[in-house]
């Protein structure tokens, strides 16, 4: 029986666990106030979903002890966790596409409860968060951040007592954030809440105590007050901190445009026109050496934009130029050779082969080059030497380059793709959310990159994040409902205004 | 790395065993409590005589060949999710290619390349015929399951009018329905060694296609995420006609050796225990990997034969095998579900 006069609900000890021989987890203490909300802090790979996946019943730790509402337990399977009350929003997905919304929480059965019950109360914990979900709709029709919404309330109506949110923000936007904040403000009067993120800002915002893991180690755990200063808490994350690059500014280009995009329309899955440009901007024009930015909120076509000019979806209507050249109905492979590299959203599927190896991922675009073959074989040595080179130089953290990518964690997976799609030194860079959920070390990381590559070539470059594109973009494009809906040159980069043409407010024809 | 190697290496040893516990456990249920014969000497006898007896040995041999090349081509083509079952009517093409050609150099010359050009054009027949599935899929979009299988009935019906009655192939002087008999100059030399010989080329060519080739690559590719293999140019349409290519061209080399090594004539029964459907459990039973199909040819191939002997010596029908073969399969995926615990159990995660 629960002991209700302890405070604890929680209380990990000395939690070990190594993959492979490398300690992922190192003699870690952490423990959980009732009714708080408790931060866990770290770069990728530091260890946070590791030591949550190990209270869930997805790991089981090499040593440790885990007391749980005072009792000691064994948890070795997510239906036990969730039979304990615990219950985890994963950091990637558990739904199942193919089925609808409705039809994923009935997938788990909650104690005999009538179906339409369930949809009543889905309604109200949806609507309580500020959270529109659609309970017909096909969940592989929605998109990364409605995907997440979906989980946190499914979770919530599991009835969990101690909720984990593994790095929940990573895929809202900044108002969706917000709600999601004060849902979990209010549920933390009744309930203990694990928030893992690497972002300081929202930790600083929703937690009452934080405690920092750095490469496996618990460095220490602080209650959030004045002492608790953005400064400290970076020290206890990271070791050393890269400096920002700044962007040398283009105007225009001088050889003329490296890419513009014309009067394009692209039909989306259901008919409707995802992208459909036309006057007062019919054109998006990319000139050579600029870092382009597309600023909008997620669903407003930048999807398909992006992946039409890589040659991923069917253009209907209008032109893609391309360094002079008509691509319009080229061949992704043919895009690929004229030099258009694509840091695409999906990372685990689209940008990389999931079981293949860090190699094999590494050279993914270079295996039909004769230099890289020995007549009819491929040259195994030589195509290693080059994955270890650019493991060394993008400083991917992987154990071994035959390590399959799957393992690794999301600012390596990027670093991976970055890694190939820069060194194959292409003239244009699709960057979609390259930084998305990646630790302040790695977005720093991968941001100078960016820059550094675009004394080379060109870079356009969708975020969420209005202050990465004010931060490192020459122009900004503010794409609504398809079309695109102003452009502003960095002198007159304004929040405000940007802001309200995203919300489709006002619109400029320069 | 290595502890996840061993992992899945001891949790699919444990998977089989235990599929091939409960089959056989089941059978020798089914053979006391039916019919009422000693299950143990049934069941031994397969051993016996398929693998421990000289004769045995050699017929077996005879059915682990086609199947080992046969489901080689089909664990290249589930690795792309190209879901060819056609493998019957391809080996079919293959055998009435080589035969064809047999009959029609007969009436010309013999030399010493006959044997090689016989072998060739069963590849030929069969690699023809695998790429009418991979051309409707990749042109039409036509489903490759509903193709291969209807091409099957084609080829078994085309392969019966040749030598029925009024057929042009029909050996007159015979009472069977089937072809003038193959000159002896034809037969394949050496047989079982050759049979051997054939079949591991098969496997090293496929293996090093599979390991160290852009093509094999670009399958891992494909097998691991076709979203990723769009993004990364791959051509996956060109993949499937090869993949077609490939695995049909086995199959018919499957056929060509049918002929030139066993039958030395085209018959009617051709085929008569459907190898090309046999292949798929081979290849499934490797997981597709290319140096495992030798040794679930082997053991198909004990089976097949055994049952043979089984049901000669014993009284229990050699359909016991294919009941066999049956529970092996679905307890293999059953028994898939419990690796998570067994992952549990060993403290492997
Ligand atoms: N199943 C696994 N097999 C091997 N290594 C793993 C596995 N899961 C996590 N790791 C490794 O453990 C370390 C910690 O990962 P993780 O807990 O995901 O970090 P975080 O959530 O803090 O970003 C990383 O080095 C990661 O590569
Ligand atoms: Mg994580």
């Amino acid at each position: 029986m629960e002991r209700v006069s302890n405070s604890k609900i929680l209380i990990m000890s000395d939690i070990t666990k190594s993959f492979s021989g490398k300690k992922a987890l190192d003699q870690v203490n952490f423990d959980l106030d009732r009714g708080e909300i408790h931060a866990l802090l770290g770069e990728n790979g530091a260890g946070k979903t590791t030591l949550m996946n190990v209270l869930f019943g997805l790991v089981s730790a090499d040593e440790g002890k885990i007391v749980l509402k005072g009792q000691e337990v064994r948890i070795t399977s997510p239906s036990e966790a969730i039979e304990h009350g615990i219950g985890m929003v994963h950091q990637h997905f558990s739904l199942i596409p193919t089925l609808n919304v409705m039809e994923n929480f009935i997938l788990v059965n909650v104690k005999g409860r009538k179906i339409d019950i369930r949809a009543q109360e889905i309604r109200e914990i949806a609507n309580r968060l500020n959270l529109n979900i659609n309970l017909s709709a096909k969940v592989s029709t929605l998109s990364a951040g409605e995907r997440q919404r979906l989980e946190i309330i499914r979770m919530l109506y599991f009835g969990s007592d101690l909720i984990i949110l593994d790095e929940p923000t990573s895929v809202l936007t900044p108002l969706e954030t917000e709600g999601l904040f004060k849902e979990l403000k209010e549920l933390a009067k009744t309930k203990s809440i694990v928030f893992i993120s690497h972002k300081l800002n929202e930790v600083k915002q929703i937690s009452s105590r934080i405690s920092v893991l750095r490469k496996g180690k618990m460095v220490g755990t602080i209650a959030n007050d004045e002492n608790a200063t953005i400064e400290t808490l970076v020290k206890m994350m990271i070791e050393k901190m890269p400096s920002v690059i700044q962007k040398e500014p283009v105007e225009g280009g001088s050889a003329g445009p490296l890419l513009v995009v014309d009067s394009i329309r692209i039909y989306g899955k259901k008919n409707e026109k995802a992208i459909d440009f036309k006057p007062p901007i019919k054109e998006m024009i990319i000139g050579r050496n600029e870092i382009v930015g597309l600023a909008g909120v997620a669903g407003n076509g930048q999807r398909e934009l992006f992946n039409g000019v890589a040659g991923l979806e069917r253009v209907h209507d209008g032109t893609i130029t391309f360094d002079g050249r008509d691509i319009t109905k080229l061949s992704i492979a043919a895009r690929i050779h004229l030099g258009i590299g694509y840091v695409p959203e999906d990372r685990l599927t689209v940008g990389l082969a999931p079981d293949l190896s860090v190699k094999d991922n590494l050279i993914l675009k270079d295996i039909d080059k004769g230099e890289y073959k020995n007549g009819f074989s491929l040259n195994d040595a030589k195509l290693r030497g080059r994955a270890t080179e650019l493991v060394k130089e993008f400083d991917i953290r992987t154990q071994s380059v035959d390590t399959p990518v799957r393992y690794l964690s999301g600012g390596n997976l990027q670093k991976v793709i970055l890694a190939r799609e820069i060194s194959l030194q292409p003239k244009l860079l699709l960057a979609y959310e390259p930084t998305k959920g990646l630790d302040v070390g790695a977005t720093a990381f991968i941001r100078n990159r960016l820059i550094e590559y675009s004394r080379n070539g060109s870079v356009l470059i969708f975020s969420e994040d209005l202050d990465e594109l004010l931060d490192i973009c020459d122009r900004i494009y503010v794409i609504y409902e398809g079309r695109l809906n102003g452009e502003v040159r960095r002198k007159d980069f304004d929040v405000y205004l940007i802001g309200k043409m995203m919300g489709g407010l006002v619109q400029n024809a320069n | 790395m290595q502890t996840e190697r061993l992992y899945n290496i001891v949790s699919n040893l444990i998977v089989y065993i235990l599929a091939f516990a409960l089959a056989i456990g089941l059978g020798a249920l089914i053979i006391w409590g039916f019919l009422g014969i000693n299950p143990f000497y049934s069941l031994s006898l397969i051993m016996t005589t398929a693998l421990l007896s000289y004769n045995g040995l050699l017929s077996t041999v005879l059915y682990l060949v086609p199947l080992t090349l046969i489901g080689l081509g089909l664990a290249i083509c589930y690795k792309a999710r190209f879901w060819n079952i056609g493998a019957d009517g391809q080996m079919i093409f293959g055998a009435i290619f080589t035969m064809g050609m047999a009959l029609f150099m007969t009436r010309y010359t013999y030399s010493s390349l006959v044997v090689p050009l016989l072998l060739v054009m069963g590849i030929i027949g069969g690699a023809a015929y695998g790429l009418i599935p991979a051309i409707l899929k990749v042109k039409f979009k036509v489903s490759e399951v509903l193709s291969s299988l209807m091409l099957n009935f084609v080829a078994i019906y085309l392969m019966t009018w040749l030598v029925d009655v009024t057929g042009p192939w029909k050996d007159p002087s015979s009472a069977e329905l089937q072809s003038y008999p193959l000159p002896h100059t034809y037969f394949l030399p050496y047989e079982y060694i050759s049979l051997l010989a054939i079949t591991v080329v098969a496997i090293i060519i496929i293996s090093y296609l599979y390991h160290r080739t852009s093509f094999g690559y670009k399958l891992k590719v494909m097998s691991s995420s076709f979203q990723a293999a769009d993004y990364a140019g791959i051509n996956k349409e060109r993949q499937f006609i090869m993949i077609g290519a490939i695995s049909g061209g086995l199959a018919g080399l499957a056929g060509a050796l049918q002929i030139l090594a066993i039958d030395h004539l085209l018959a009617s029964t051709f085929d008569g225990i459907f190898f090309g459907y046999l292949g798929i459990f081979v290849a499934w039973l490797a997981a597709t990997n290319p140096v495992y199909i030798i040794f679930a040819g082997l053991l198909m191939g004990t089976l097949i034969n055994g049952g043979y002997f089984m049901q000669a010596i014993s009284g229990v029908s050699v359909e016991f095998v294919y009941y066999f073969e049956g529970v092996v399969f679905i307890s293999i995926i059953v028994f898939q579900l419990i690796k998570p615990k067994l992952r549990r159990l060993l403290k492997i995660d």
